[in-house]
């Protein structure tokens, strides 16, 4: 694991920070089950709230870039065990890529707020998982998705984005004792 | 956040802006569309810049002017139209008044079909019967059956007086079945002109199971963009257009109402001389004319008279025609073929 | 980190972001419709089956080998049902326009309608 080799933390650290880890990535699966059970019929096709995101997101932010792509990976097993293998690679990639560029844009990203984060992983999460799903059907069209999912991922991401602002500081406080705190900027 | 409002607003008034004009757009493009069924086909009424009620309410009476034409005057099958009541009658060797209307349709048919050589009819009933062609339950009569018929298919003893009465011999059946398009398009662009809805800049098309009549222009003065059928293709291939400034416009094809019976296709252009679907090289013969009755009549007569006979009768009535042989050659009259493109490659035209 | 809530460049992305959304979902509304309007099946990028939407007024069905069913009618097509978990084709709904897509992953079917860009008619005389 990535955090027996890193950088030189004590012992304790470490194991708060797995605690931690494992519990974000619990939160992911339970918001991701929770979201599988919203009624689609009033979503466009394909469209979720992504609140499962969130994980992602604080991750992210406060556990660094490595824990959080384990946590988008972990994610993507639990999709793939709940909804079959097809949903293993969508959520795969769409995961990966949209917690790398969130990792990204909350770490160098510095003229964003919170919603630009949010909705730009948002963005990717369906751009990738497009991507997966226009290589598994062996058809481009899926990308006539495209469209009403760019719409959706605006709301939702703007959504998630305003949730994670909002939760952030007490995340921080409450991670402060144990974990180095990453470049900050105000 | 406050400055932030300001732009936010702005997006949100040109994303607002952005679907009003599609939406506007969308619809401006599109005309009022009715269809209804009657005389057995699609019938299609599409009015270009008349507001929506008015075009629904217009599309409707049209609607039902067409079918109220069919059951009520020229049907021949149903009970309550004056055709089939007059063909009926116990004598109808004795002269009977009949509505202005039918009376005309029926004169002209007449004198239309006069030039057949006796191919065509006004009095074909009896034969189209025998066939199966008016109940759709299509067969091959007997020899027996076609001979005792054919002498009963002769408009020599259909007569007229200027008082608007008729009069022909038992055993014949008078029939507008071939023109019966042609007249619900007249009809159609009659009420339309007396409606007075219609724009300076407005325009009509109305389709009658494939007869059409062309009233003004669909958009800023443009002709009308119209397809003419692939005889070998689907419902909704087309192998031309057609660039028409107004005007009616019918085709008489042997693709459309086939059967087969005995491994022999039988289409249902009937040639009364033989009393057998007409022998012909040509597969589908389309007409722009100066009236609906005379656009639907004349492709009937081109198809069973055959290009070279018919030259002559389409110009006596200021009309033209495309001819469509078989084996995908096309022949144009002059005065259509400028406004003709042929859009499938494998049809060729050759100049008559 | 303090991170800000949203910041003027947010605005500009989601902005951007919104403007490109609604021109991409508008294009084929606004697009003249075509003549000729055809719904094409592929599974696994192999077409299995072409219908025709001009000619689907009755309401057929379309089962394919791979348990999706199609259903076409008032030329329009729609998955009915599919053996796939979250039934995503299912509630794209009826496909009408040249562009629409419904797809279902797991089962790697695809049905995109196709129109060819030909001259807009006013009508076909036959």
């Amino acid at each position: 694991m990535f955090l027996l080799t890193a950088s030189p933390i004590s012992m304790k650290q470490k194991t708060y920070k797995i605690a931690l880890m494992g519990l974000l990535a619990a939160t992911a699966m339970v918001l991701s089950y929770l979201e599988s059970m919203l009624p689609t019929a009033f979503l466009p096709p394909g469209a979720k709230p992504g609140f499962s995101n969130l994980a992602n997101m604080f991750a992210a932010a406060v556990l660094g870039l490595p824990s959080a792509l384990t946590i988008a990976v972990l994610k993507a097993c639990f999709a793939g065990l709940m909804r079959g293998g097809t949903s293993f690679f969508m959520s795969l990639c769409g995961g990966v890529l949209s917690t790398f560029v969130m990792w990204l844009l909350l770490n160098k990203g510095e003229k964003l707020g919170s919603v630009g984060v949010g909705v730009l992983s948002a963005v990717c999460h369906n751009a990738g998982q497009l991507a997966v799903a226009a290589v598994l059907v062996g058809n481009a069209s899926v990308l006539g998705y495209a469209p009403i999912l760019l719409l959706c991922a605006l709301i939702a991401g703007t959504l998630t984005g305003l949730v994670f602002r909002a939760v952030l500081p007490a995340l921080q406080k409450a991670t402060k004792s144990f974990l180095q705190t990453p470049k900050g900027k105000e | 956040m406050q400055k932030y409002r300001k732009i936010l607003y702005g997006f949100a008034v040109l994303a607002a802006l952005l679907l009003l004009f599609g939406g506007c757009a969308a619809e401006g493009r599109s005309p009022v569309q009715k269809s209804a069924v009657s005389m057995g086909s699609v019938v299609t009424v599409k009015l270009y810049g008349v507001n929506a009620t008015d075009s629904a309410v217009l599309a409707d009476e049209v609607l039902g002017a067409i079918a109220d034409l069919d059951t009520q005057v020229i049907s021949k099958n149903a009970k309550t139209s004056e055709l089939a009541n007059l063909n009926n009658a116990e004598n109808p060797e004795i002269l009977t008044k009949v509505s202005a209307e039918l009376f005309s349709a029926l004169r002209e048919t007449k004198e239309i079909y006069s030039r057949s050589e006796g191919k065509a009819a006004l009095a074909s009933g009896t034969l189209t019967e025998r066939w199966g062609l008016d109940t759709e339950d299509f067969h091959v009569p007997s020899a027996a059956e076609i001979e005792a018929a054919k002498p009963l298919c002769t408009d020599e003893t259909v007569l007229f007086t200027e008082d608007g009465c008729v009069a022909f011999q038992k055993g014949q059946k008078l029939n507008l079945g071939s023109v019966g398009k042609g007249l619900a398009c007249d009809k159609a662009v009659q009420m339309i002109a007396e409606s007075g809805l219609l724009p300076e800049n407005g325009g009509a098309l109305v389709s009658v199971g494939g007869s059409l009549a062309l009233v003004g222009s669909p958009k800023d003065g443009a002709p009308f963009t119209v397809g003419v059928r692939d005889p070998k293709g689907s419902e909704n291939a087309y192998f031309a257009t057609l660039s028409l400034y107004g005007g009616f416009v019918s085709t008489s094809g042997s693709y459309e109402k086939k059967f087969e019976q005995d491994g022999k296709t039988y289409h249902h252009l009937l040639d009364l001389t033989t009393g057998y679907p007409a022998e012909t090289d040509l597969c589908a013969v389309t007409v722009t004319a100066n009236t609906g009755l005379q656009s639907d009549a004349l492709s009937t007569l081109c198809f069973l008279l055959g290009e070279e006979k018919s030259l002559p009768i389409l110009q006596e009535y200021g009309a033209e025609a495309i001819f469509v042989y078989t084996d995908k050659t096309v022949h144009m009259t002059d005065g259509i073929a400028p406004a003709v493109q042929i859009t499938d490659g494998t049809y060729k035209a050759e100049t008559v | 980190m303090t991170k800000k809530w949203i910041s003027r460049v947010d605005v500009i992305v989601l902005a951007v972001l919104l403007l490109v959304g609604l021109g991409l979902w508008i294009l084929p509304r606004v697009l003249p419709q075509s003549d000729t309007l055809i719904a094409e099946v592929t599974v696994g990028g192999e077409t299995v089956l072409e219908l025709d939407l001009q000619t689907a007024t009755d309401r057929e069905t379309y089962p394919l080998e791979n348990g999706v069913v199609l259903v076409a009618e008032h030329h329009t097509v729609a998955v009915l049902s599919a053996d796939c978990p979250d039934k995503v084709c299912v509630n794209t709904g009826a496909l009408s326009r040249a562009g629409e897509v419904a797809a279902c992953v797991p089962t790697g079917t695809v049905v995109t309608v196709k129109g060819e860009s030909r001259v807009s008619l006013d009508g076909i005389t036959y």
